[in-house]
């Protein structure tokens, strides 16, 4: 038992450098001082490394372009939140005419993929001049089918006890809502907000076609970079690991609900 | 709810109306229009000219639309076979009751975190001709480099290389869930009866865990059939004429760069209906093979 016991380790461990290596490359790539790495061990050790790549990036407007992602993400998991928690609600507890219709409706739209809508929400954003604003990057991905039906899922599995007792003390639907209801919803917002944050932050198509130089988010911009940059792998990897910086502090802060969000839902 | 009257009917606009407003403007209203646009001839600056289904004609006609079919199914298989396989072999070993479990689960899942552009970066470096890791472990080795993203042999391999590196984390992660809720006792029960490990792993493990392997095999075959970011960063869909363009990347292509708007809508449609058509196949399938649940 023993001896398979480390067999097992000694293999994970292994599969998890082999794994891990990419990663490695990038930061001594990065950190490299002119773009290019032997990846040789003593080459590796021997190498001359600096931090002025990642000064450089800054000086190409990344700063810019952090923000620019930090300010749709940041919406888009805030507003995706509030609506289907609210949306959801309504579908759990609510009775009301047309209730089947619109949770039928929602299962529907689950099933649809992005790239159906993708031209006709162009040609709308076209029509309602918005292409180049922040609001063309973020209405489109605020209302989600699949946030709706998570939320309401949770509220379905939530005692109702707490927001009876609300009721009866004479409390509106509202605010036994946000006073009651949401701090018993933790996991359920944590887990969601994740999984909205990731995909907005990471989101690629979208932006590509939608966005312009004033809005330009971190992938767009990253994918911009190593077109000009084509042999100066150290500026191209500096920018890549800017961009997933963030993105890796919410997966280490947040892992459990991410690993967890992830696995049980299959969004990633 | 205590409201009665215009107070509910308030309470109820607050709770579903911006839900309700919100989809109907950026799910419904497209999904109409994009109907509509796919019958018609349209540049986005003349006048949509009616065509009728001569759009879904054109595309079903086209060499171009079968090449994407099939890059994207070569895609699909070459690409879910491993990462299932692969992650069933992981998640299996992970089941075992280990240490440092936190810091494995942190190794695995990192790259199923990143965004496809940072980790195609990584990736467009380790498969690059003049210094990339790879051609560097083939100099060592004495073998010829290849030019791995632009060699019609190889572009195709090496973007799915870099999509199960990307994707094993989540896979396993998703199998194990299911690996962990199998009962402890049946495997028990096995040993005294003197089934071996082997045994056990395809007449417990596999059966139990079967919803999940569809589950995966399901919603990863529906994102191989949207396969876009890492095609259109890592080759572009290229090299030379399309030998790695995705069907997604074809309806980009044709509404974004070339503005047919009828022929990319149309396109969008028939990948929906593709998709549909597999998931219920799925679905039915899962039925017949799954006799364990019940």
């Amino acid at each position: 038992m023993k001896i398979k016991k480390i067999l097992i380790y000694l293999i994970l461990l292994t599969i998890a450098i082999t794994f891990t290596l990419p990663f490695i490359w990038m930061f001594l790539m990065a950190l490299s001082v002119d773009g290019t790495l032997v990846i040789s061990p003593g080459e590796i050790l021997s190498g001359d490394y600096s931090l002025e790549t990642f000064k450089n990036i800054f000086n190409l407007g990344y700063s810019q372009y952090i923000g620019n992602s930090f300010i749709v993400s940041i919406l888009t998991t805030f507003f995706q939140l509030l609506f289907a928690a609210m949306a959801g609600y309504a579908l759990a507890r609510f009775e009301f005419k047309g209730k089947k219709l619109v949770y039928r409706l929602i299962l529907s739209l689950l099933m649809v993929p992005f790239i159906v809508v993708m031209i006709p929400l162009f040609i709308e954003m076209k029509y309602m001049n918005l292409i180049g604003t922040f609001g063309a990057l973020i209405y489109p991905k605020v209302f989600s089918a699949f946030a709706i039906f998570f939320m309401r899922q949770f509220f379905l599995s939530l005692p109702r006890e707490l927001e009876e007792a609300a009721y009866i003390d004479g409390c509106s639907t509202i605010k036994t809502f946000f006073v009651v209801i949401l701090p018993q919803m933790k996991t359920a917002l944590a887990t969601m907000g994740i999984l909205a944050f990731m995909g907005s932050w990471n989101d690629y198509l979208w932006p590509l076609v939608i966005h312009s130089s004033d809005t330009m988010t971190l992938p767009i911009a990253l994918n911009q970079l190593s077109g000009q940059y084509t042999t100066e792998w150290n500026v191209v990897m500096a920018g890549a690991i800017i961009s997933i910086i963030p993105i890796i502090i919410v997966f280490l802060i947040g892992q459990k609900y991410m690993v967890a969000g992830i696995t049980n839902t299959g969004n990633k | 709810m205590l409201e009665k009257g215009i107070k509910r009917k308030i309470t109820l606009f607050v709770f579903l109306g911006p839900t309700l407003i919100g989809l109907f403007l950026f799910m419904i209203l497209p999904l109409l229009v994009g109907l509509g646009v796919s019958f018609t001839e349209w540049n986005l600056i003349s006048n949509p000219e009616f065509v009728g289904i001569n759009n879904y004609v054109e595309v079903l006609k086209s060499p171009d639309f079968y090449n994407a079919l099939k890059n994207t199914i070569t895609f699909l298989i070459f690409y879910l076979v491993p990462v299932v396989s692969l992650g069933l072999v992981l998640a299996v070993l992970l089941n075992a009751k280990l240490k440092g479990k936190l810091f494995l689960r942190i190794t695995f899942f990192l790259p199923v975190v990143c965004s496809w552009v940072a980790v195609s970066m990584i990736w467009m470096w380790i498969f690059n001709f003049e210094n990339g890791a790879l051609n560097q472990i083939l100099t060592f080795l004495h073998l010829p480099a290849i030019d791995w993203l632009n060699n019609p042999k190889t572009a195709m391999g090496a973007i799915i290389v870099t999509s199960i590196w990307k994707d094993l984390g989540y896979v396993s992660f998703i199998l194990l869930a299911g690996l962990q809720d199998v009962d402890k006792s049946i495997y028990e029960a096995a040993d005294l009866d003197g089934a071996n490990k082997i045994q056990q792993f395809f007449r417990i493990t596999i059966p139990a865990i079967t919803p999940k392997i569809f589950f995966v095999i399901i919603i990863s075959s529906i994102s191989s059939f949207q396969v876009f970011d890492q095609i259109m960063i890592l080759t572009g869909g290229g090299p030379g004429d399309g030998t790695t363009e995705s069907i997604m990347m074809l309806i980009y292509n044709n509404s974004m760069n070339y503005y047919k708007m009828g022929i990319g809508t149309a396109m969008s449609f028939i990948l929906f209906v593709i998709i549909m058509i597999y998931s219920t196949m799925m679905t039915k399938l899962q039925a017949k093979v799954d006799h364990y649940e019940n």
